[in-house]
């Protein structure tokens, strides 16, 4: 099975780790422990392949920032997550791209920006196109979610893994034709 | 009861069901009990000695309302649930003021010592009574903290009050006195050495004199570290890590947590320190630059054998973040050994597998007397084993300091996955019971934590702030410009390739190069964390993840890769590194089989590293080493295989200059028995060709 490595950013406050959770653990929650092994491990399937996940949150630990550029070069996929509730949790993913690409040494590296919190419209400020805009300016796909609601949490994950195939497709299906050609 | 108790451990407690009052949701167990007949049974309870075992209902509170939380620290038989208090103590904050709390005990100590007239209950409640005493006085003694409000002190005020209307025949009301006065006198000295420092701090920096990073000992350096970590970490207020605490800082009414943000400002300033002292060399040369990192790594270790995961890991997060790590000449200087120390010192803080090495080594080593280092390498190996020694005859005990972090991130998702207040509106705490099982780890690592004994040493701590730290962007741009970018990146490689020869006549005095090195710095996380030496002990499993392998194995090496991590992580991460890890500038790295009979298929092969001075017969031992054959290495051949067949390397060659480099770098031992009776065969089968013919 493939495996791919994950990594939530943003903000603290966010909801990273209620987006995490909801993900690894579903409606299961009440059993989860933080601690041990798998504890952030999850297999899905996209597009009829079986894929492990393995979700690196940084929750908690956002103010150490010089672990970040390891958070980001060990990551092969990102979800950049800010808050619809706080503009400033929305500024700050520009500087966090800007780090992800410099780390990665390209322009292109799978990415996901997420608008969280989106069941708390009353207290809304950045809008659904501001955030369109910043992801075409990414060049990265764009959704709202709401851990709270359960409400494109999947998705996002999902949407990644397909990034990340589309970036560095699987090498098995080619070795096979390798074999076929050998074969004949 | 006179029955010596034992608790079954294969029975356990099992869950029941759950039940509910008003203002409180019960889980039920049952738990059985074994009971021990005893020989000082007396006459009359003989009857008893039948009783074997019993179920007893034990009722554990899930859910309630504060009154009922509070109630529950007596347990039914009106004594001290003691587990209880103790999360109660270290979780309560996340619901309630210790004044809420103090007077909630206060108002239950009231009513029950009015019904306390009431005959039948007199008992019980005389029991509950004394329980309350003993919680306020435990709770007076273990967390102090809590009562340090200043400058009114209202607990302590109203403790003394309760006290000396209530508990007259005890010091209560005395003990919370002293605290007060206590409390008061150390917050006068706290604000006169604040002035002090305001009026002296600037004088001592001008009148000391700075001494230079060279000028400081790697171990001094460690020391002072932990020093400064270890006053950190016992400073840390177990609470205010909880995530409604910590990670609900920043929201309306988030509370303060300004013991974790010391500890974590330490953290960063020793990593940016890092960066400093590496990027500050622009009129350096190379080497002289690599002497900072290899210094930075040798007290990293340092740091490792004081058993301060703190330090450590800022050290080497310091050294992973790009600007350093993109160093690539800098790194490439680095003795081997030491390259190797870094590499195991980083795989500490794997994040594989929600950091299950730290996690494990943190529990393994978090109250032992001194910490259990193993290594691959031999010469670290013997180097650890001399440590250990001495630890042992020196009678050298160490404390140990955590990486913060960890626990911050486990609070954090506790505090997501479980809500605060149930359905029914009760105080949740199951939640707070999790939340201890970690809190009570940091507090058994808190008192480890008092174990060193380092004395500060000021010039140290003026260096520390002295040095000038970058911005992200500031250390970007530095690093640029000692290294300049990855568009020129295969110009440099080009150019150190063709001073091979340079490298090569200083063989002698410079160490080979680390293949898995080029791993490291060529973008190839994945494989750097989780690989422990790939390619010094490649199996199967490794054969997967190394892109420059036949495909013809992929099937056989498929279903062992799940743990081993993706290839495709190593792939694509690796956009940007063009160059095989296998091949560096005056190493390879070959794949050895051997030759067991005619069964040739064999697709177990040991990786061996071949450096530009080793002989066919070194090369042959190293593979009967590796796979633990017996043997001269004269009765031997190596061969390598070719597309059309196999290279006999000659007994007296250097393996490194004769091979064909231009094929994959696969190799075969075979006696040399073997290797004649095949030949013979391929000699006599060509003749029938030619016969044939």
């Amino acid at each position: 099975m493939r495996e791919y490595k994950i990594v939530v950013l943003g903000s603290g406050g966010v909801g990273k780790s209620a987006l995490t959770v909801q993900f690894v653990q579903g409606i299961f929650v009440e059993k989860y422990d933080p601690t041990i092994e798998d504890s952030y491990r999850k297999q899905v399937e996209v597009n009829g392949c079986q894929c492990m996940l393995e979700i690196l949150d940084t929750a908690g630990t956002e103010q150490f920032t010089a672990m970040r550029d390891l958070y980001m070069k060990n990551g092969q996929g990102f979800l950049l997550v800010y808050s619809i509730t706080a503009q400033s949790t929305f500024n700050d993913l520009q500087d966090l791209r800007e780090q992800i690409l410099r780390v990665k040494d390209t322009e292109d590296v799978p990415m996901i920006l997420v608008g969280n919190k989106c069941d708390l419209e009353d207290e809304r400020v950045v809008g659904k196109d501001q955030g369109a805009n910043l992801a075409r300016n990414f060049n990265c796909g764009f959704l709202e979610t709401s851990a709270k609601a359960k409400v494109n949490v999947g998705e996002i994950f999902c949407d990644l893994v397909r990034l990340i195939n589309q970036k560095n497709p699987e090498k098995v299906p080619k070795r096979k034709k390798k074999s076929n050609c050998a074969l004949l | 009861m006179d029955l010596g108790r034992q608790e079954s451990q294969d029975e356990g407690n099992r869950f029941w069901r759950e039940e509910r009052e008003e203002g409180a949701v019960y889980m039920v167990y049952l738990k059985r009990v074994t009971y021990r007949s005893h020989d000082r049974l007396e006459e009359g309870e003989k009857f008893m000695s039948h009783l074997m075992w019993e179920t007893l209902k034990v009722r554990v509170i899930k859910a309630g309302t504060l009154e009922r939380l509070v109630e529950c620290m007596e347990t039914c038989q009106g004594d001290l649930d003691s587990s209880h208090l103790n999360v109660f103590l270290s979780t309560y904050r996340t619901f309630a003021t210790p004044e809420q709390v103090l007077k909630t005990l206060i108002n239950r100590f009231i009513m029950l010592k009015s019904c306390a007239k009431d005959d039948d209950r007199k008992e019980m409640v005389e029991e509950q009574l004394k329980t309350i005493r003993s919680v306020i006085s435990i709770w007076l003694d273990t967390h102090p903290d809590d009562f340090r409000e200043h400058p009114d002190y209202p607990c302590l005020l109203d403790l003394e009050d309760f006290a000396k209307e209530h508990i007259t025949d005890s010091d209560l009301g005395v003990r919370a006195r002293h605290r007060l006065e206590k409390f008061q006198k150390e917050a006068k000295t706290l604000e006169e050495s604040i002035e002090e420092m305001h009026l002296g701090g600037r004088h001592g920096l001008n009148g000391d004199k700075i001494i230079l990073f060279n000028q400081i000992s790697n171990r001094s350096v460690a020391e002072q570290l932990t020093f400064k970590d270890a006053e950190l970490f016992r400073k840390v207020v177990p609470h205010h890590c909880l995530g409604a605490v910590w990670s609900r800082r920043r929201k309306k009414g988030g509370k303060n947590a300004s013991s974790v943000v010391a500890t974590i400002q330490q953290f960063n300033n020793v990593s940016l320190r890092v960066i400093a002292t590496v990027l500050n060399t622009r009129g350096m040369k190379t080497s002289q630059r690599a002497k900072i990192l290899q210094r930075w790594i040798e007290i990293a270790q340092e740091l490792r054998d004081l058993k301060n995961f703190s330090s450590l890991r800022a050290i080497i997060s310091g050294l992973q973040t790009h600007p350093v790590y993109r160093l690539r000449k800098t790194w490439a200087a680095l003795p081997k050994n030491i390259m190797v120390l870094f590499t195991e010192l980083s795989e500490i803080f794997s994040n594989e597998n929600n950091q299950i090495t730290s996690r494990e080594l943190l529990m393994k080593e978090a109250t032992a007397k001194f910490p259990d280092i193993e290594s691959q390498n031999k010469t670290l190996q013997r180097r650890n084993l001399l440590k250990r020694q001495s630890w042992i005859e020196n009678g050298i005990v160490q404390g140990t300091v955590p990486y913060l972090g960890t626990f911050l991130t486990d609070l954090t998702m506790i505090d997501t996955a479980f809500p605060d207040i149930t359905d029914d509106n009760l105080i949740n705490f199951e939640k707070h019971r999790k939340e201890f099982e970690v809190i009570a780890q940091l507090k058994l690592l808190q008192s480890a934590a008092q174990i060193y004994q380092i004395v500060k040493d000021e010039n140290f701590w003026t260096w520390f702030y002295s040095v000038n730290v970058y911005t992200d962007t500031e250390s970007h741009d530095l690093s640029c410009t000692i290294e300049p970018p990855s568009d020129s990146n295969a110009k440099i490689k080009k150019k150190s390739a063709r001073s091979l020869p340079v490298f090569r006549s200083r063989a002698g005095s410079v160490p080979n190069r680390y293949p898995v090195f080029s791993t490291c710095l060529g973008h190839r996380p994945v494989k750097f964390d989780s690989a422990k030496f790939a390619l010094f002990s490649c199996g199967l499993e490794n054969r997967k993840s190394m892109s420059s392998i036949p495909d013809t194995l992929s099937t056989l090496a498929a279903p062992i890769m799940t743990h081993h991590s993706s290839t495709s992580s190593v792939v694509s991460s690796d956009s940007d590194n063009p160059s095989s890890p296998f091949r560096s500038s005056d190493t390879y790295v070959i794949r050895v089989s051997v030759n067991s009979t005619s069964d040739s298929d064999t697709h177990v092969y040991k990786s061996i590293m071949l450096t530009n001075t080793d002989h066919t017969h070194t090369v042959i031992s190293k593979v009967l080493e590796k796979y633990c054959m017996e043997g001269k290495p004269e009765d031997y051949r190596l061969l390598q295989i070719l597309e059309d067949g196999e290279l006999l390397i000659p007994e007296r060659a250097n393996v490194f200059y004769a091979l064909n480099n231009s094929s994959e770098l696969n190799f075969v031992i075979k006696s040399r028995e073997d290797y004649e009776t095949s030949t013979l065969k391929r000699q006599k089968k060509r003749r029938f060709k030619k016969l044939s013919l």
